[in-house]
C-alpha cells in the first residue's frame, strides 16, 4: 500500500487518465473517528492507493483483467476496471494515525479525529 | 458535516456513467459478465465484502444459483451513518445455461471480491467436426 501525505507534486490532471469507475461507500463517524467502506472487487492491498493532499482524501484501485483472451461475451453486467474517488475531509483528522486495510474488495478506512475536536466528558463533581 | 461532499453529483455522475458505459444495466446483485469458449463458460461476479465459505452456489438441471448475504455493518450506539451506498443482506441470482455444463467438474473461485467460476462444458455437448467423405 502506498500512502503518501502532502508529497504530491506536478500532479497530472484528473482527466488525462481513463475513466474509472467510482466505488459505492459507506461512510460511519462517531465522537473518536470516520470510518470508510468501499467496494472495490478485483481490487488487493498492492493495487489499493489512499492519498490525502491538503483536504482531499483520494482513494483509488486498478483492476488486472481477470479472464483469459480468447473468450466470446455472452452477458456484460460490469466493466472490469480502475477505481476512483475523492473526498473533501474538514482539518480536523489526525493524519499519522489513518490506517487502511484491503479485504476481499472492501477498503477500510479509519480517519481519526484530532484530540481537540474530540468529545470531552467532563466529570462534575459534587462539593 | 464532514464530508463536503455533494451526493447528487456523484449519483448524476454515476447515472450518466452507467448511461455511456454500453453495459446490460441490471440493478440485480451482484452483477455478472458470462464468456465463453468451446469447451467452458466462464461466469464473474462481482461480490465485495464475502468470505469465500458464506457462498453457496449450485447448479441443477443446467440452472446455476449463486446465493449469499452481505452483513451489514453494526453500528455502536455512537456511530451515525453519513453516507450509506454499499447495498447489503441476502442475495439469490439463478442463470440458465446456454449449453450442457458438466456440474461435477464446476470450479469456483473466490478472490479479492471477485467470483470466478468456471463451467465446463459437457462431453456430449461439444461441438463435433463430421468428416464428409465421397463415395
Amino acid at each position: 500500500m502506498k500512502h503518501e501525505i502532502n508529497k504530491k507534486e506536478n500532479k497530472v490532471p484528473a482527466h488525462t487518465h481513463e475513466k474509472a469507475i467510482m466505488p459505492h461507500v459507506d461512510i460511519i463517524e462517531n465522537g473518536n473517528s470516520i470510518l470508510l467502506m468501499a467496494d472495490m472487487p478485483g481490487v488487493n492491498e498492492n493495487s489499493v492507493e489512499v492519498e490525502l493532499e491538503r483536504q482531499e482524501l483520494k482513494i483509488s484501485g486498478k483492476v488486472t483483467p481477470y479472464v483469459p483472451e480468447g473468450y466470446t461475451k455472452v452477458l456484460c453486467e460490469f466493466k472490469p476496471g480502475s477505481f476512483e474517488r475523492t473526498f473533501t475531509l474538514s482539518d480536523t483528522i489526525d493524519r499519522s494515525g489513518i490506517k487502511a486495510v484491503m479485504k476481499n474488495g472492501v477498503l477500510r478506512l479509519i480517519l481519526p479525529k484530532n484530540k481537540e475536536v474530540q468529545p470531552r466528558k467532563i466529570t462534575v463533581l459534587s462539593e | 458535516m464532514l464530508f463536503a461532499n455533494n451526493y447528487y453529483f456523484d449519483r448524476l455522475r454515476r447515472e450518466m456513467d452507467e448511461l455511456f458505459s454500453g453495459l446490460a444495466h441490471s440493478s440485480e446483485f451482484p452483477p455478472v459478465n458470462l464468456y465463453s469458449k468451446e469447451h467452458e463458460l466462464v461466469l464473474t461476479a462481482e461480490i465485495p465484502g464475502l468470505e469465500a465459505e458464506d457462498l453457496d452456489i449450485s447448479s441443477k438441471d443446467n440452472i446455476l444459483t449463486i446465493r449469499g448475504e452481505r452483513k451489514s455493518v453494526e453500528l455502536s450506539d455512537d456511530q451515525t451513518y453519513i453516507k450509506r451506498e454499499r447495498s447489503c443482506g441476502k442475495f439469490s441470482r439463478a442463470f440458465s445455461l446456454p449449453r450442457d455444463i458438466d456440474s461435477d467438474k464446476i470450479e469456483a473461485k473466490y478472490k479479492n471480491g471477485v467470483l470466478i467460476l468456471r463451467l465446463p462444458i459437457a462431453e456430449a455437448a461439444k461441438p463435433r467436426k463430421i468428416n464428409v467423405s465421397g463415395e
